[in-house]
């Protein structure tokens, strides 16, 4: 196995800094992630997390605006938030790497949040809801799904938010409390890699980062979801042109035994045209024009998620019954050994693609650094290499049952 | 705190892009390689000088691709599939305007494996009517959702206008094409334009002589035809310039503004690239600027500057609530004027001009992106060198030249205006 060898350290004011080297590329990756997502939002303020990740390219009294610099020194940047975290990526060629040091630390304590830019930013956000979650067909799917699936936990809403009107009526107050609550270096994590040696790269951290001020973290205790007992149905009626159906389970969390089983046996259901499902029901029985399996892959208790669209003229009761059939299966039979083979070469030809990406590199070390260790970049092709069949009926015999499911029929008006 | 000055903003060096390493085949096959370092993993692309424009009927190249897995004499399309899902390994096939590509994803180790089942599909393909039968159906039900999005009825009217419903750059997917596929016809271009023709192979990644070796032996005993796509498909444009489509209950409405432009081999094109940028090309962009950043309508707006082997085409795409469509369309109205008559700041040049350079970094940073943008400079006829003039040409542009070509190529009055909403 190819390792993906890194440096860590932790500055006095609670910054984690990874770096990790790559020379065989003209580019450095600036990746922060700060351990604030949507999970850490109140149930009626929802969506701040995301709105809150707009802001941070509003500028500072040094940089008024934040992608300029970067632009100039030709570079690219952008973000992303979801459930769990906030990450912010900046990627410049070498010559140029100081640039987003400086702008990363520069924002990190002296964003400038006015009533003008948050007004804007609600707009924009606003439309961002519209384009990705009203305005196409199935789009709010993960807003009625998660609230069936959790009742106590914040995973219930999506990142985007619960509705519009919390974004409209998010005050500056919470705005700026929000930032110095989550905003500051023991709660950020610092990836650096690419090509910049490792004395360089502790030089430049220490040079913008060392100096700004720890801050005190009050994190609100998040709600943990109990485990479902009895199974949940709903069915909700939309203008789209084939009925849906989406079957959903609380599935292990990110770092729980059984995350990894739950993973392979989506692959073993719809990962390509020989998959379960792909090829038992959308091709020989042809009851869904399209299927798919999936997980949502949260630290905390997840979603195993099975939707499928159904054709035209098929019973929706059937297309349930056919997926339960391979549920059971999973839970009856063992897979056999070629089967469990193949969703492992799959999974890690998949990882080893994504690993020659220096963007994708940098922001997984950040991620496995919030989950507690880095190092674990370079253990998980070993988790999925240990699976057994034994493995895969007791997930599915635990976690994919009908007591613990949770039935959306999503159905077309017309 | 102590007071730090920001850092220096150095200009950006683009190395020359190097012509990659040929090995001609025994067939007077060319494989070009780009050797990379990259754990175990390999990447091949067979092209074919095809794609939409040699097919007899819209949608026909695109039916072959998805159905080149789709069952031989010796393996139905779902042991095909077992047997290269079994290898960890990936075989997209895509038709593009011009090229008709097999892209190959594997590790090292069971690249000739897949090289093999590959080789079969090429060979022995027989189309099964089944297959034809199961994939149009899903096609259509696909093409329902399609149809209810906004953005893509919008792009569709928008193309439609520019180049014709039915030319190769002009359609989109639609029922009516759906309708008419036939096997016949699909047999028939994947005979005439797949099998018969002479492949442009592409490797790169991690691979030795072994693997070079093995593809000579694989394509050394068919005779192949010379590649050549003299087909001449005629543009007719759309005369109806502002079309507003209904879509009852969406929320919110699309817009698709744009028109016919130049292809990379145009003297203009790196100039007019650098035009586009400033104008829409990226987040600093004027119309990002002004019609997200400023007056927060959209959560984004692009102009992409599309080139074809024989045409390109200027497109600009947003969506926005329905009160603030007709906004829009006037803010890119004005972005043009103002590009047209106000010379642009030097602040803003080298801000647009740097980061255009570094995307061309980008663009060449690893195996597989050299290998990706040589082969598309390969599809589209345009040398590579051309590629490496880029850069000096953007380095020395004068502000001037950016007005000169928003007068040459942007005209508000000869763009189509689409609105796709309520």
């Amino acid at each position: 196995m190819s390792q993906i060898n890194f440096e860590k350290k932790i500055l006095k004011n609670g910054l984690t800094v990874i770096y990790h080297s790559d020379p065989n590329t003209p580019f450095v990756v600036v990746n922060t992630l700060y351990k604030v997502g949507s999970k850490n939002e109140l149930h009626h303020k929802t969506g701040f997390a995301h709105l809150f990740e707009h802001l941070m390219f509003e500028g500072t009294p040094n940089i008024p605006y934040f992608d300029g610099p970067l632009q100039e020194a030709g570079g690219e940047n952008n973000a992303f938030t979801n459930n769990d975290y906030t990450n912010y990526y900046d990627f410049v060629p070498a010559t140029n790497a100081e640039i987003p040091f400086w702008m990363e630390a520069d924002r990190m304590q002296n964003l400038k949040i006015n009533a003008t830019s948050l007004k804007l930013q609600k707009k924009v956000v606003i439309e961002e809801f519209k384009e990705n979650y009203i305005n196409q067909p199935y789009g709010d799917i993960q807003h009625i799904l998660r609230t069936m699936v959790y009742q106590k936990h914040p995973y219930q809403w999506p990142t985007i938010g619960k509705d519009i009107g919390h974004i409209k009526d998010a005050t500056l107050k919470e705005v700026k409390d929000f930032y110095h609550q989550y905003y500051s270096p023991n709660n950020a994590i610092l990836v650096v890699a690419g090509n910049i040696e490792s004395d360089k790269t502790f030089e430049l951290v220490e040079k913008w980062f060392s100096d700004i001020p720890t801050q005190n973290q009050s994190s609100l205790e998040i709600a943990q979801e109990p485990i479902q007992t009895s199974a949940r149905e709903k069915t909700h009626l939309a203008n789209v042109p084939e009925n849906m159906i989406i079957l959903a389970f609380q599935m292990p969390g990110r770092l729980e035994k059984g995350y990894f089983e739950g993973d392979l046996i989506t692959d073993i259901l719809s990962s390509g045209p020989s998959s379960r499902l792909e090829y038992q029901l959308v091709k020989e029985r042809a009851l869904f024009s399209d299927i798919d399996a999936y997980i949502t892959g949260s630290i905390d208790t997840g979603m195993f998620v099975i939707e499928g669209r159904i054709h035209n003229g098929i019973d929706i009761q059937v297309a349930k019954d056919a997926i339960w059939e391979e549920l059971k299966n999973l839970q009856e039979n063992d897979i056999s050994d070629i089967e469990l083979e193949k969703v492992k070469n799959q999974m890690l030809t998949y990882m080893r693609f994504s690993d020659a990406s220096l963007l994708n590199k940098a922001i997984s070390l950040a991620y496995y650094e919030m989950l507690g260790n880095a190092q674990l970049i370079n253990e998980e092709a070993d988790e999925y290499e240990n699976i057994s069949k034994e493995d895969i009926r007791d997930f599915a015999k635990k976690y994919l049952n009908f007591s613990q499911s949770n039935t959306l029929y999503y159905l077309s008006k017309a | 705190m102590k007071f730090k000055t920001a850092p220096t903003i150095h200009s950006l060096n683009v190395p020359e892009f190097k012509v990659p390493e040929r090995t001609t085949l025994k067939n007077q096959i060319d494989i070009f390689e780009f050797p990379g370092i990259v754990p175990e993993i390999s990447r091949v692309d067979i092209v074919f000088n095809s794609g939409k424009w040699t097919e007899s009927a819209p949608m026909i190249a695109n039916s072959v691709a998805k159905l080149f897995k789709s069952g031989t004499r010796r393996q139905n399309a779902y042991q095909m599939s077992e047997s290269i899902d079994f290898l960890g390994s990936t075989i997209n096939v895509y038709a593009g305007y011009h090229g008709f590509t097999i892209a190959i994803y594997s590790m090292k180790k069971n690249l000739i494996k897949t090289l093999n089942l590959m080789m079969e599909c090429l060979n022995e393909n027989i189309f099964p009517e089944d297959e034809l039968e199961n994939y149009i159906k899903n096609l259509q039900s696909k093409q329902l959702i399609r149809e209810e999005k906004t953005e893509l009825i919008a792009d569709r009217a928008l193309k439609n206008s520019i180049f014709g419903k039915n030319h190769p750059y002009g359609y989109e997917a639609a029922q009516e094409f759906i309708e008419q596929l036939s096997l016949e016809e699909i047999r028939k271009y994947f005979l005439n334009e797949i099998q018969a023709k002479k492949p442009t192979i592409y490797i790169s990644g991690t691979f030795g002589d072994e693997e070079i070796k093995f593809i000579d032996q694989l394509f050394s005993e068919e005779v192949y035809r010379e590649q050549e796509d003299n087909i001449e498909h005629i543009i007719t444009a759309s005369s109806d310039y502002i079309q507003n489509i209904k879509k009852e209950k969406s929320a919110q409405t699309s817009l698709a503004i744009g028109m016919q432009s130049i292809h990379k081999s145009h003297e203009d094109y790196a100039f007019l690239s650098l035009t586009n940028t400033i104008f829409g090309g990226y987040f600093g962009s004027r119309l990002m600027s002004n019609i997200r950043e400023e007056k927060g309508y959209t959560y984004g707006i692009y102009s992409i500057l599309q080139t074809y082997k024989r045409s390109g085409a200027i497109f600009v795409q947003t969506e926005t609530s329905h009160e603030h469509a007709k906004s829009c369309v006037n803010e890119v109205k004005t972005e043009i004027q103002k590009l047209q008559e106000v010379l642009i700041g030097d602040e803003e040049m080298k801000q647009a001009r740097n980061y255009l350079l570094g995307k061309y970094l980008s663009r060449m940073d690893g195996a597989f992106s050299q290998m990706e943008l040589y082969k598309n400079f390969q599809i589209e006829g345009v040398d590579i060198q051309y590629f490496n003039k880029f850069a000096d040409t953007i380095l020395n542009m004068s502000k001037g030249v950016v007005r000169d070509m928003a007068q040459k190529h942007y005209n508000f009055e000869t763009m189509y205006q689409i609105t796709v909403g309520n």
